[in-house]
């Protein structure tokens, strides 16, 4: 019996882990996936297998059983996480943005990775692919 | 994205964050990044643009280093820029926009580039 609220505890958080760490393995190669399904069906398992593992758990040996809890309740939580993120917070407010098609560039100032002031002027007279990012993270 | 993939259009790279000159020094020298970077940490050009995303789920820059490596581990909720990316002609007007509706994903490289060919090929 330890052995199955053990292994259950052990594969739910592999699951959910080995997900997460492929999920954010796609994020430097800028191949985020537009919808995750396989991901969340592997977090979505991994959650259930590491709750059957809180169920069948029994105090035999305590060691086994503080480890399985442990397992078990970080698999949760970070398969709560991957949802979370997901079905809460990826959408942007992106009708508030002040120009459009055809507009000249708003000016402005900002500064240089270097720490120098820079103007929107010094654009002018070259193609430019301007990028709005969120930061180097 | 790197520089040299739009240099043959003639096109300049110039990526704007909030992140402060500093970080935007260690992003660069991270990623090995050849594209040209602003800092906006006031969110001034963000806001002027209406590009805020207010309550961004995100981690901090340099909050965390391995062997000297930072790692951003400490989550948070603050504002920052919506991925979004603007082509702009040699008159200073903008050609071509594309926002992320989801802050996951960022204008992807076969689109960027498909317009890059309408706009200025």
């Amino acid at each position: 019996m330890d052995l199955i609220y053990f292994t259950l505890g052990l594969a739910g958080f592999l699951l959910v882990m080995g997900t997460w760490i492929q999920y954010l393995l796609t994020i430097p190669n800028g191949a985020v996936p537009e919808w995750p399904t396989g991901g969340l069906i592997a977090q979505g398992a991994g959650f259930i297998l590491a709750v059957l593992s809180l169920v069948t758990l029994s105090f035999d040996r305590p060691v086994l059983a503080g480890i399985s809890i442990l397992l078990a309740l970080f698999a949760i939580s970070m398969a709560i996480f991957f949802y979370w993120l997901l079905f809460t917070q990826r959408q942007t407010p992106i009708g508030e943005i002040r120009v459009e098609v055809g507009d000249k560039i708003l000016p402005f100032e900002a500064f240089t990775a270097e720490g120098e002031r820079f103007e929107s002027d010094e654009l002018l007279g070259q193609r430019v692919l301007f990028k709005f990012f969120r930061g180097g993270w | 994205m790197q520089a040299e993939e739009f240099s043959k259009f003639n096109i300049k790279v110039v990526a704007l964050s909030k992140d402060t000159p500093e970080e935007a020094t260690i992003h660069k020298n991270r990623d090995h990044l050849s594209i040209q970077l602003l800092s906006d940490a006031k969110l001034k050009v963000i806001r002027q643009y209406g590009v805020e995303h207010h309550k961004a789920f995100g981690f901090e820059t340099d909050s965390f280093k391995i062997f000297g490596v930072p790692l951003s581990l400490k989550p948070s909720f603050k504002a920052m820029a919506i991925p979004t990316t603007l082509l702009i002609d040699e008159e200073g007007i903008i050609r071509w926009i594309d926002q992320a509706d989801d802050y996951r994903l960022r204008s992807n490289n076969e689109r960027v580039m498909s317009a890059v060919q309408t706009v200025f090929g």
